[in-house]
């Protein structure tokens, strides 16, 4: 089809051309309360519209209640969570002031040759003096 | 000073730049029956009409600051309303449910497109009723832009330029549309 075809307006014989109008115009009309409660209709939307939130808004809004749901659906259900025995932490906590106490407070009387020998065997020159002490101690 | 709607929009057709919502409503009954008739042609279905005269409306209202007077208020609003009968169409086909809506309403319009008993105007005369029907169902088997087309030339008698202007095409895509259009029917009306 060239576009010489549509040199010329493409019409309808005037007849059915005036018919086709008529019909449609006769088709849509109504009586004027009609046409006054969709009036009404436009203003109680634009009344609707004006108080309605910010698109903007809504789209954020409708973005994060998918995220927490998408959160919600996907996150384990059946694991509990992580919990430390507080029991058993206190237990720890309680030998490791013991120690502590224990260290601080000196070695017993009992220990103390143990100690002497600890210390002598940790510096040669000490263990010298200790072992001199204790030959004049035997002798 | 106060904008007198009436008169600008019979005088000028153009849309002011404050337009307060009184005014508005000055336009809304200017055009609304216009609208409505492209809608009901378009769509078939007096409630879908209805209802989407006033989104129609809504529309134009919400979107009224971005109205730069290139077009008249008839062409934007007729922009506006074939947009969304073409929307509604395409939204109409999409789902099965809907689709079953529809077969409801052309059960509605056939009830609607029943001869009426008076009232009969002379070119009704002219054509038997049982030819005028079969060229609406010819217009319902158009595609949607030749519809579009047909409904804004024969039905609101526009000019080309201006049916170019609201579907924001060429005039000569119009009128090759528009050829096909009539070419379509007139083989109805020959048979």
């Amino acid at each position: 089809m060239s576009v010489h075809d549509f040199d010329n307006m493409p019409e309808l014989p005037g007849e059915l051309a005036a018919a086709l109008r008529a019909d449609a115009v006769e088709r849509s009309e109504r009586p004027d309360e009609f046409w006054s409660r969709q009036r009404s209709g436009i203003r109680a939307r634009m009344h609707g519209q004006s108080h309605r939130r910010p698109h903007g808004i809504r789209l954020a809004l409708a973005g994060a209640a998918l995220i927490f749901l998408a959160v919600l659906l996907t996150a384990p259900a059946g694991r509990p969570p992580q919990v430390v025995p507080q029991a058993k932490v206190d237990a720890d906590q309680q030998l490791l002031l013991a120690v502590e106490h224990a260290l601080a407070m000196g070695t017993p009387e009992a220990l103390e040759p143990l100690t002497l020998l600890v210390e002598s065997g940790s510096n040669p020159h000490d263990s010298e003096t200790i072992s001199n002490k204790e030959r004049r101690n035997e002798n | 000073m106060s904008l007198s709607l009436p008169a600008l929009a019979s005088q000028t057709d153009e849309w002011p730049t404050a337009l307060a919502a009184a005014d508005f409503e000055q336009i809304v009954r200017r055009y609304q029956r216009k609208i409505y008739r492209v809608m009901l042609v378009m769509l078939k279905s007096p409630e879908d009409a209805d209802n989407l005269t006033q989104e129609c409306f809504l529309r134009a209202y919400t979107s009224m600051h971005r109205f730069r007077g290139e077009c008249s208020v008839q062409t934007w609003l007729l922009r506006i309303a074939v947009n969304l009968a073409r929307d509604h169409v395409r939204n109409r086909r999409a789902g099965f449910w809907k689709r079953l809506l529809r077969l409801e309403d052309d059960g509605v319009v056939k009830e609607e497109r029943e001869p009426s008993s008076g009232g009969a105007s002379p070119e009704h005369g002219l054509l038997a009723r049982e030819q005028l029907n079969a060229v609406w169902r010819v217009v319902d088997q158009l595609s949607a832009r030749q519809k579009e087309v047909f409904v804004l030339r024969f039905v609101e008698e526009m000019e080309l330029k201006e049916i170019a202007d609201v579907l924001n095409l060429r005039t000569g895509t119009v009128k090759a549309q528009l050829f096909r259009a009539v070419t379509r029917v007139r083989e109805q009306v020959r048979r």
